[in-house]
């Protein structure tokens, strides 16, 4: 039930992407039709789909690596003062991404590295890295630090323990974190553009479109969301429970 | 199409190359000195120089006929130039004008990442004045021979003067729809529109300035008004207008929304084929119909301009030159393209001129726009905008 009440908005906007001619008091399209997926499918729309693809991708995978220790050390409480750092890492998040991106720009231009991949990567990593730290820093505590000391005494090499008891105790957290990171890399706007160089990317492409014409925004979106769900589901499975 | 095309750049570049033997050789078309005689033997070099170029083009990209058109018309045909070029698509003209602004701060003065950018108003005018554009190019460009020189939305851009720094490619007048089953004559000028917001009150609504549509309708209103009336006029207006003012739609896609849903009975744009796209979308009923006001219409001009510091300046300057060939006016102005309305002066086209015969019928288009209002100074748009808030956004019915 609950499942089927979420889902509504989504069957909406399957609606509306093909609703060729659909206006008020009509409750159902006056007339269905591909000319959203037509639209939508033109243009550098796949090639920004891949471009998206890979940069998120990468952005979670960094992000897990660079917000490991720093999770670690904060989920165990080992500072003395953590707002400090708190307040460094959520930095980037109270500035508008476009703001942060314009001002990144102008550095890469100097580094020479802008519309690169690479510096779409970092870029990204700025918005990422912040609720990549706070998701897995939950998974971090007394009790795994517990259990991960059982397997020190029981004289479990450190590669084993994070193989055999780390990664399978902090499962969960590592899913939903790569998951976060993903969909924040997937859906930014600001840096995409500023970083990109003109480089097609997902939600550049689908920005215009919103408001202007509605059927067009309603295909796209669902390209938009058809990975989302794809690592959702995958993150579900992998981590038993993950949000 | 190309071969047509190549054909008479080959012609005019004889005749051009003849005309400098005599002339004693004129190599500078392009820099200002050539003042306004375009030759094809200046734009030959220029033609050279952007084979193998591959141009962005950073322009708003939420008309699907315009990225269509770009993409499968001017694209096939720049490609037999052996230019490419891409589309990059914005929300916002100012993005492009951001990145370009970043070059600059970071000191990047050539190899830049936009090579054209869709322009006019404020965004050319702050660029302009900044120094951010290459200077003096358009002149020189072979087809601007098919503008009117004299024509005041092509030598200036918002009042700002254009100077060669853009290039014009497409025309925006300001028009109004009706639904013809709903009501059948629309009203004729500005006070007819509020005898029937009187006698229909709520039926009648424009956005809210500083939304682009909006603050267009307040200018048509204080173009064709003058300024104290135009505010007495809108004061008035609202006390039987949608919802008697209290609110306004917050968007010219919002107000298009209202209108195809029948909520109120005019919708209006910026874009002269507006009703031509919303019939298409299907957001408009088949029987919506463009109409004007016989007050006049605001009328500008959108043009493409060359950042200073573009990779591609060549390859810009030839897809900026093929969008003014007849041929690509011409199928721009096709409604089943964008329909939009030729930036090109018909009595200089001679033969080429039939090419725009079919465009004239259509029922989703005007033919004629009335009495031409011009643009505002850029710099008096946002003084309007203020004074709307003040005046009649906030004042109590």
């Amino acid at each position: 039930m609950a499942a089927l009440l979420a889902s509504a908005p989504l069957l909406a906007l399957v609606v509306r992407a093909f609703a060729d001619e659909w206006r008020a008091p009509a409750l159902v399209p006056q007339q269905l039709g591909l000319r959203g997926v037509q639209i939508a499918f033109s243009g550098s729309s796949a090639e920004a789909f891949g471009n998206s693809l890979l940069v998120a991708v990468a952005t979670a995978m960094v992000a897990l690596v660079l917000a490991w220790p720093a999770a670690r050390v904060l989920g165990e409480r080992r500072l003395r003062h953590p707002a400090p750092v708190f307040l460094l890492l959520a930095m980037p998040l109270l500035v508008p991404s476009y703001a942060v991106g314009t001002g990144l720009t102008e550095w890469f231009i100097r580094l020479g590295l802008d519309g690169t991949l690479p510096a779409l990567v970092a870029g990204h990593l700025t918005f990422v890295l912040p609720y990549v730290v706070l998701v897995l820093l939950s998974g971090f505590g007394p009790r795994l630090t517990a259990l991960e000391e059982v397997a020190r005494v029981n004289g479990l090499s450190p590669f084993r323990r994070l193989l055999w008891v780390t990664l399978p105790a902090a499962a969960p957290t590592v899913g939903a974190s790569a998951l976060i990171g993903f969909l924040v890399s997937w859906s930014d706007y600001g840096t995409s553009l500023a970083l990109g160089g003109g480089r097609p990317m997902l939600p550049v492409v689908l920005l215009p479109f919103v408001g202007a014409d509605p059927q067009v925004a309603a295909t796209l979106a669902l390209l938009f969301l058809a990975p989302a769900v794809g690592v959702l589901a995958a993150a579900t499975r992998a981590g038993r429970m993950p949000l | 199409m190309s071969l047509r095309f190549l054909a008479s750049v080959t012609a005019v570049t004889l005749v051009g190359v003849a005309l400098a033997a005599c002339g004693g050789g004129d190599s500078d078309v392009g820099t200002g000195r050539a003042a306004g005689k375009p030759t094809a033997a200046g734009f030959a070099p220029t033609l050279a120089a952007a084979r193998g170029q591959t141009v962005r083009w950073w322009m708003y990209g939420g008309d699907d006929k315009v990225n269509a058109y770009v993409d499968d018309t001017v694209a096939p045909a720049a490609r037999k130039l052996g230019v490419r070029v891409e589309r990059v698509p914005v929300v916002d003209t100012a993005d492009a004008v951001q990145r370009v602004v970043a070059e600059r701060r970071a000191g990047k003065t050539s190899n830049g990442s936009v090579d054209l950018i869709w322009i006019n108003g404020e965004n050319f005018a702050g660029g302009k004045k900044a120094g951010l554009w290459l200077k003096s190019w358009a002149k020189g460009l072979p087809n601007s021979r098919y503008l009117d020189p004299k024509d005041p939305t092509i030598r200036t851009d918002f009042q700002v003067p254009v100077e060669g720094q853009e290039s014009p490619w497409q025309r925006a007048a300001f028009v109004f729809a009706h639904d013809s089953d709903r009501v059948r004559t629309p009203p004729r000028d500005l006070d007819g529109l509020l005898a029937f917001a009187r006698e229909h009150p709520g039926r009648v609504t424009y956005p809210a300035p500083p939304d682009f549509t909006g603050s267009a309708f307040v200018r048509q209103v204080v173009a064709a008004k003058g300024e104290d009336a135009a505010f007495a006029y809108l004061r008035e207006l609202r006390s039987v207008s949608y919802r008697r003012g209290e609110t306004y739609p917050k968007s010219e896609a919002e107000l298009s929304r209202l209108f195809g849903d029948g909520q109120v009975d005019f919708a209006m744009s910026y874009d002269p084929a507006f009703v031509n796209s919303g019939v298409r979308k299907g957001q408009f009923p088949r029987t919506a119909r463009p109409f004007s006001l016989a007050d006049g219409s605001l009328q500008n001009t959108s043009f493409v301009t060359i950042p200073a510091n573009a990779a591609h300046r060549e390859g810009a300057q030839v897809i900026a030159d093929l969008l003014l060939t007849p041929r690509l006016q011409a199928a721009k102005a096709d409604p089943d393209s964008i329909g939009n309305p030729t930036v090109l002066d018909l009595d200089r086209l001679a033969g080429r001129r039939g090419l725009f015969a079919e465009t004239e019928d259509s029922k989703y288009l005007l033919s004629d726009y009335g009495r031409t209002l011009a643009e505002l100074p850029a710099n008096r748009v946002e003084d309007l905008e203020k004074r709307w808030t003040l005046e009649v956004l906030r004042q109590s019915p």
